[in-house]
């Protein structure tokens, strides 16, 4: 009996691990990224696309490069502090990604910009992604905001930078332009500068409903745990000859531990914090919501 | 051998979708807070210009009295009947904001007032934070319930007492989402 009970947990892990993603969505999205700049609906030429991306790069680079100098609790000042702009200049490498969609296919662009920034892991481990999504049919713009920067990019100064900065630009039919501006207002606010071109710095915002970033690890520690014990157990059978299948089962059970979970715990699936070159990638950011959504 | 068996019956994993929708729970209470935590302002904004709707002012302050004061505690996420009563508090408090904002669209000083803009974004992205933990939570009970009706787990779920949970449910078509903020 006792051998069984390996395989039975086994199989309950892997239900819980297939179990579906949250449903009907109509707006399909691509696993990886075309790069820090995404236009599925092609409204950027060549040039101002590559120009755009090397923007976004930049900023990412000065954030790494600053945040070099260890400086740790990215995002954690409160906003009564972004005064310091010195200090919260340091705080990290904030990323950024645009995704310009030809339709939000009825999609609520709320829905779709989370799920692209959840898939694709926009920012570090710190939570310190944003996205600026514009779907072109519905003429709709969206800046959604990681958990970790909610705190500079507060929804009120998202909703200061589309409706002033992004909006008067793409109704005149300037994707290009709008988007670098956006983008780069989105950069002055993430290190703590005043953003040019907005009234006056929005309000602060109450804090409440940041979460702390680790989430995940009380259940990806007891899922350790239990599938450390469960090698061992395999491993020393199939010492004892019993053979061939342990490895099959436990590299199914690893992937499924690796793989399968669910897309918000920020476990699985991505590495590294958008590497240095052409490539881009997440590097494990989760959002919960925050930001601010306009029209054009 | 104890170890043997609960581990075997999913007693780790149990623990840790339990802890999972014990943290859900505590951002869907934050991101509530957090439109709480906003009212008063808004309250006060509107009041600047709009005095003698006293009547919707007075209606949202009470709707979010009331709210406030249905606090859940981790047990009570296995009662049906206290997490409707959580969210018959928050939905009356969403209808009266809701006619607040409509009343708000009456008058263009207020439209064009910035405080009034930023707080309609706040708010705004308050709804949208609600939807999004909500969904968490939703996605957080799923896996929990699984384990816990699931074989083997169930097993571990009987011995120590873990019950299902209520996850929210939608009233009606799109509950769950934000309610459209038109301005």
């Amino acid at each position: 009996m006792k051998r069984f009970i390996p395989i039975a947990a086994l199989l309950a892990l892997m239900a819980a691990a297939s179990q579906p993603l949250w449903a009907a969505e109509r707006v399909q999205i691509p696993a990886s990224p075309q790069g820090r700049v995404s236009d599925y609906a092609g409204v950027l030429d060549e040039h101002s696309r590559a120009q755009l991306e090397a923007q976004l790069l930049r900023y990412e680079q000065a954030g790494r490069s600053d945040g070099d100098k260890g400086v740790g609790g990215a995002g954690r000042e409160s906003p009564g502090e972004r005064a310091g702009e010195q200090a919260s200049a340091r705080a990290g490498a904030p990323q950024i990604a645009v995704v310009v969609l030809p339709s939000l296919e009825g999609d609520p662009i709320e829905d779709v910009a989370i799920r692209f920034a959840e898939r694709w892991k926009i920012g570090s481990k710190a939570d310190d992604g944003v996205l600026l999504m514009v779907g072109v049919s519905e003429r709709k713009i969206r800046i959604e905001v990681g958990y970790g920067v909610e705190g500079r990019l507060t929804d009120a100064l998202s909703g200061r930078i589309i409706r002033e900065i992004i909006t008067p630009r793409l109704h005149g039919g300037d994707y290009a332009s709008g988007l670098r501006a956006g983008s780069a207002a989105i950069h002055q606010a993430l290190t703590g500068q005043p953003v040019t071109g907005v009234d006056r710095e929005a309000g602060a915002e109450p804090l409440r409903g940041q979460r702390r970033t680790s989430k995940g690890w009380g259940l990806g520690g007891g899922g350790l745990l239990l599938l450390i014990f469960l090698l061992l157990r395999f491993g020393t059978r199939g010492g004892r000859g019993g053979g061939g299948g342990s490895g099959f089962l436990s590299g199914m059970l690893l992937g499924s531990m690796l793989g399968g979970r669910r897309d918000s715990s920020g476990f699985g699936g991505f590495s590294g914090g958008g590497s240095g070159g052409g490539g881009f990638s997440g590097g494990g950011g989760s959002f919960g919501g925050g930001g601010a959504s306009g029209d054009y | 051998m104890v170890a043997a068996i609960t581990t075997g019956c999913g007693y780790n994993s149990l623990v840790g979708a339990d802890e999972e929708t014990k943290a859900a729970w505590g951002q869907v209470e934050n991101v509530y807070q957090r439109r709480a935590d906003l009212i008063p302002n808004l309250v006060a904004t509107v009041k600047g210009s709009a005095a003698h709707e006293q009547s919707t002012l007075s209606a949202v302050t009470q709707a979010r009295a009331e709210a406030t004061q249905v606090k859940l505690t981790a047990s009570d996420l296995s009662d049906p009947a206290k997490l409707k009563a959580f969210e018959q508090a928050q939905g009356h408090l969403s209808q009266s904001l809701g006619r607040l904002l409509a009343v708000a669209e009456n008058y263009p000083d207020l439209k064009a007032n910035a405080s009034f803009r930023d707080l309609q974004s706040q708010l705004e992205g308050t709804e949208n934070r609600i939807s999004v933990e909500r969904r968490r939570y939703n996605e957080a009970v799923q896996h929990y319930n699984t384990l816990v009706r699931a074989f083997p787990s169930v097993i571990s779920a009987k011995m120590f007492g873990f019950h299902t949970k209520e996850p929210f449910h939608a009233t009606s078509a799109g509950a769950d989402r934000a309610p459209e903020v038109k301005f």
